[in-house]
């Protein structure tokens, strides 16, 4: 009985396989390009997702495409299927963030020649896929060097300038958070050598109550300063620092607007700028498959913000002093090393 | 170091972490002590904290914040009481649909009402206030360790104290417990079993809501999806680690919420993060496991008479 039921369940699927491939591999020359965005997570973060978004927005208006974004609202047990619905109805297909989908992109890559597929956030080595890789540290960096600069300032409130601590709340011990960690602690060290680095991770990247309590425990160790890189958790540590009166850090999105009067500024990650350049390519037939992309801050795709309210809250010497540094990592007479 | 481990500030955060627990796992007491275990803390926390931040964002007003939230939860028991009670439907099921329903349709609403997703902020979101109970000019551990809290924080307190009371010193609660223990004797004496059991599930939701409403008003103040991640699940962990008596919860509540805070500071000593984070889980299971062994769980014992009684009633 068993046996005959999985006959015909496979039947069925190989069937099934079969007719979407078709449907998948048919392409018209001449309609726009149709792009789509895999999230691993959710839009209303306000900060990595959201900025792709922007992307694929922007590049709608200027350049015509298509797009459509696949949420998987953190369920990893949505990963294949939102993939292989993307890869059967798009010529374009952004995986935000690609790190999450690795076994998920190995598998159906090789099955969607016709379909290119970019892996936002890092690298990975499957033939056909476009890399697009942030250099987080080279941002982060300077994240470290402005935290590591006010915590010792003295006539700012909220801020004692005899605890020379630091803090960050990650969201996950994982790789691409380590790389943020590394460039935070070379920027402080590089200001100030005797500051220190204090760092805890959530364990989750969507509970922003948790993010808080972590905060209130970094501000326990003296910790004037906290730099969040943790989603929807991160939004606690925003929150954190209102309420204790000290200042946070924001990451990926501009996120200044959220605490004005506590955020001391917010690194950048531009996922929107290199997905819609990534769009420009592919619109213009540039786009190599297999290409890697490198975005650091030469390419403008990682950075402070120096939004306004960054302005009014950092003094001007501080300021230039991390323009001087982002012009020295631009040319590169500063090296900052990824987290080994 | 060990002074620094065991800070003031880590009881604090004990105790901030343990007020959403201890108010959610005095809804799952209820309800058990009526002989049903509430599988739908989390849901019904969730829905409260989104309606309170969506009544509080509309009428700038954090009580009427509080009182939607605590309306939403009700509404979530008084379904989920109509479906086991009136229904016969199986309680885990139930459940477990309902923690679905809150997640997904919260996630919608905040589409629908405000047209945002993943989170909710406004100015116009107004928070419970923390409040001073007068030790501010005491000085001395105590009035630090005690002092400055979220007004539910103190509310969850002396709820503590309240339905230690109801439960074991009042007729009412004697028929409460009598829903639980012996459905029949009830009966016979002309007490309404159905009638406890709603009013057991419309208890559990007010003080659902009460915790979900903490969570997104009194705590944060904002509502993110998802914002109640498992509190409502340790929550009902801590309701049955105390056997459904008020005072055991809140302490299960309290040492669980320690579990969270030591958890943090645990990664500060250099213990790998993914150790660390497994702290508040590994007592939980530990707790259950624990209060397993000794004695069977007194909810079968209930389903038992009531399937009695209903076979007398066919």
């Amino acid at each position: 009985m068993r046996d005959r039921h999985f006959g015909k369940i496979a039947v069925l699927a190989v069937a099934m396989v079969m007719v979407l491939s078709c449907v998948g591999s048919v392409s018209f020359a001449k309609a726009p390009l149709r792009v789509a965005m895999v999230a691993a997570g959710g839009l209303g973060d306000r900060s990595f997702y959201d900025s792709g978004h922007a992307g694929l927005v922007r590049a709608q208006k200027e350049l015509g495409v298509v797009t459509k974004v696949l949420e998987c609202k953190d369920d990893p047990s949505l990963y294949y299927d939102q993939l292989l619905a993307a890869a059967q109805n798009y010529d374009l297909v952004f995986i935000v963030p690609g790190y999450q989908m690795d076994k998920e992109i190995q598998e159906l890559a090789p099955q969607f020649p016709n379909v290119t597929f970019v892996y936002i956030d890092g690298t990975i080595d499957v033939p056909g896929v476009v890399s697009v890789d942030y250099a987080e540290h080279e941002g982060s960096f300077l994240a470290g060097a402005l935290a590591a600069m006010m915590t010792t300032r003295s006539g700012i409130k909220g801020i004692d300038p005899k605890t020379k601590v630091i803090g960050m709340v990650g969201g996950m011990d994982i790789p691409v958070i380590r790389n943020f960690l590394a460039g935070y602690k070379q920027g402080a060290a590089a200001v100030d050598p005797s500051v220190k680095v204090e760092v805890l991770y959530a364990g989750t990247f969507s509970d922003p109550a948790k993010g808080k309590e972590l905060t209130f425990a970094l501000h326990d160790k003296g910790a004037d300063i906290v730099y969040q890189v943790a989603a929807k958790t991160g939004e606690g540590v925003l929150f954190a620092s209102k309420e204790a009166g000290h200042y946070a850090i924001g990451v990926d999105s501009d996120q200044c607007y959220i605490v004005p009067n506590n955020i001391v500024g917010s690194m950048m990650k531009r996922v929107d700028n290199s997905v819609y350049q990534t769009i420009k390519h592919a619109v213009e037939g540039t786009l190599k498959k297999g290409a890697v992309y490198h975005y650091g801050i030469k390419e403008n795709g990682v950075g402070l913000c120096f939004c306004e309210t960054m302005q009014k809250v950092v003094p001007k010497d501080v300021i230039e002093k991390l323009k001087s540094l982002e012009e020295q990592i631009r040319s590169g007479k500063i090296k900052v090393q990824e987290a080994s | 170091m060990l002074g620094n481990f065991l800070s003031l500030a880590l009881v604090r955060a004990s105790i901030r972490m343990a007020t959403p627990l201890t108010l959610a796992a005095l809804g799952g007491t209820v309800t058990m002590q009526a002989g049903i275990l509430n599988i739908a803390l989390e849901g019904m926390m969730l829905a409260a904290a989104f309606f309170a931040v969506a009544a509080s964002h509309f009428f700038a007003n954090a009580w009427l914040g509080l009182l939607a939230g605590v309306v939403a939860a009700t509404l979530i028991g008084l379904l989920y009481a109509f479906f086991v009670v009136d229904l016969k439907g199986d309680t885990f099921v139930i459940g477990i649909a309902l923690n679905i329903f809150a997640a997904g349709g919260t996630v919608y609403l905040l589409r629908s009402m405000f047209g945002v997703k993943g989170a909710f902020v406004s100015d116009r979101i107004r928070t419970l206030p923390d409040i001073s109970i007068g030790l501010a000019n005491v000085s001395g551990p105590i009035a630090e360790v005690l002092d400055g809290y979220s007004i539910l924080t103190y509310v969850s307190w002396a709820l503590v104290l309240a339905f230690s009371i109801l439960f074991y010193r009042t007729a009412f609660g004697l028929r409460l417990r009598a829903a639980g223990e012996h459905p029949v004797a009830l009966e016979t004496v002309g007490v309404s079993t159905r009638r406890m059991r709603y009013l057991a599930y419309l208890g559990s939701g007010i003080l659902c809501g009460l915790g979900g409403a903490h969570l997104s008003l009194g705590y944060l103040n904002q509502f993110a999806e998802n914002m109640v991640a498992g509190r409502g699940f340790i929550a009902l962990a801590a309701t049955i680690f105390g056997q459904g008596r008020p005072l055991p919860v809140f302490l299960a509540c309290v040492l669980f919420g320690a579990a969270d805070s030591v958890a943090i500071r645990f990664q500060s000593l250099g213990i790998p993060p993914q150790f660390a984070l497994m702290t508040p889980y590994v007592v939980t299971t530990l707790a259950l496991w624990l209060v397993s062994r000794p004695r069977a769980p007194r909810v079968k014992e209930a389903t038992a008479h009531m399937s009695t009684k209903e076979a007398d009633a066919a």
